[in-house]
């Protein structure tokens, strides 16, 4: 009866530690892209009514295909809502993506775009996708705690288990 | 005695902690024709628009905006009569319930 109580506890802990921490908010924006020969991306970010959304904190990064990605870079903001950097393609690179990033009120908005190296790419409108927020730093403590715990307890009941079974023997 | 002792004092916090707390935001929009589009502008007492939090605002009751200025450019609007709805939210997108209703004209250019 007690490790079923402890299993359900810690079954609760898991989930809400994975679960979000906060509603998102389903705002739509879209993303005016640009990629010219040398890697420059640049981003005008409007929102449905056509407004730029101006002052705001972007970040950009490159990813292999092999799921290898570089550091992420700040757009530096130029015409109000135009965001640009240049996002190096990683070392030997033919083709990779560039992963725009918005974090707006907590949550997260993302343009993947597929680039080739040495192309450029002309302007083009893409709807930014809304993501669950970012995990707070408690909730990852907890989730890893919660985690941890988990599989200390599943130990010791597993060699408890094993102990008499070997003495039997 | 001493549970009365400590109801009395955690009532006394209680009562102190109410008395710290921010007076009612209030909310002050205009709207007016610019170009082709439209400005709002949007004066708020008691609520100062980011650290606090942001604007909602709807037009026709469409899609809602996030707005983190006092200022909101809408660049291009096909001419006809607009209901402007506007909301102050906290940072968890709550609404706080202070909100201002305006109509709108936009002419041909």
């Amino acid at each position: 009866m007690r490790r079923a109580l402890l299993s359900l506890t810690l079954v609760i802990l898991l989930v809400a530690g994975g679960g979000r921490w906060a509603l998102a908010h389903a705002v739509t924006l879209f993303g005016h892209t640009q990629v010219d020969a040398q890697g420059q991306v640049s981003v005008r970010i409007v929102d449905v009514y056509g407004a730029a959304l101006e002052g705001q904190s972007v970040t950009a990064f490159a990813t292999l295909p092999s799921g290898r990605s570089t550091r992420p870079v700040d757009l530096v903001e130029g015409p109000p809502g135009t965001y640009r950097a240049l996002v190096a393609p990683p070392p030997g690179a033919v083709e990779y993506d560039v992963t725009i990033d918005l974090k707006l009120a907590g949550d997260l908005h993302q343009i993947i775009l597929p680039v080739k190296v040495g192309e450029s790419q002309p302007e083009k409108p893409i709807p930014m996708s809304q993501i669950d927020p970012p995990q707070t730093p408690w909730g990852r403590i907890l989730y890893i705690g919660a985690a941890a715990v988990v599989l200390v307890v599943a130990t010791v009941v597993a060699l408890r288990k094993k102990r008499p079974a070997a003495e039997g023997e | 005695m001493r549970r009365a002792l400590v109801g009395t004092l955690l009532f006394a916090i209680l009562l102190l902690a109410g008395c710290g707390a921010k007076p009612a935001p209030t909310l002050s929009v205009t709207a007016e024709q610019k170009g082709e589009g439209m400005v709002i502008h949007i004066a708020t007492t008691n609520f100062q628009v980011g650290p606090d939090g942001h604007v909602h605002v709807r037009l026709n009751g469409g899609d809602e905006a996030m707005i983190y200025a006092n200022t909101y450019t809408i660049p291009k609007l096909e001419p006809g009569r607009y209901t402007v709805d506007v909301e102050l939210s906290n940072a968890k997108h709550e609404n706080l319930g202070v909100k201002q209703s305006l109509q709108v004209e936009i002419k041909p250019n």
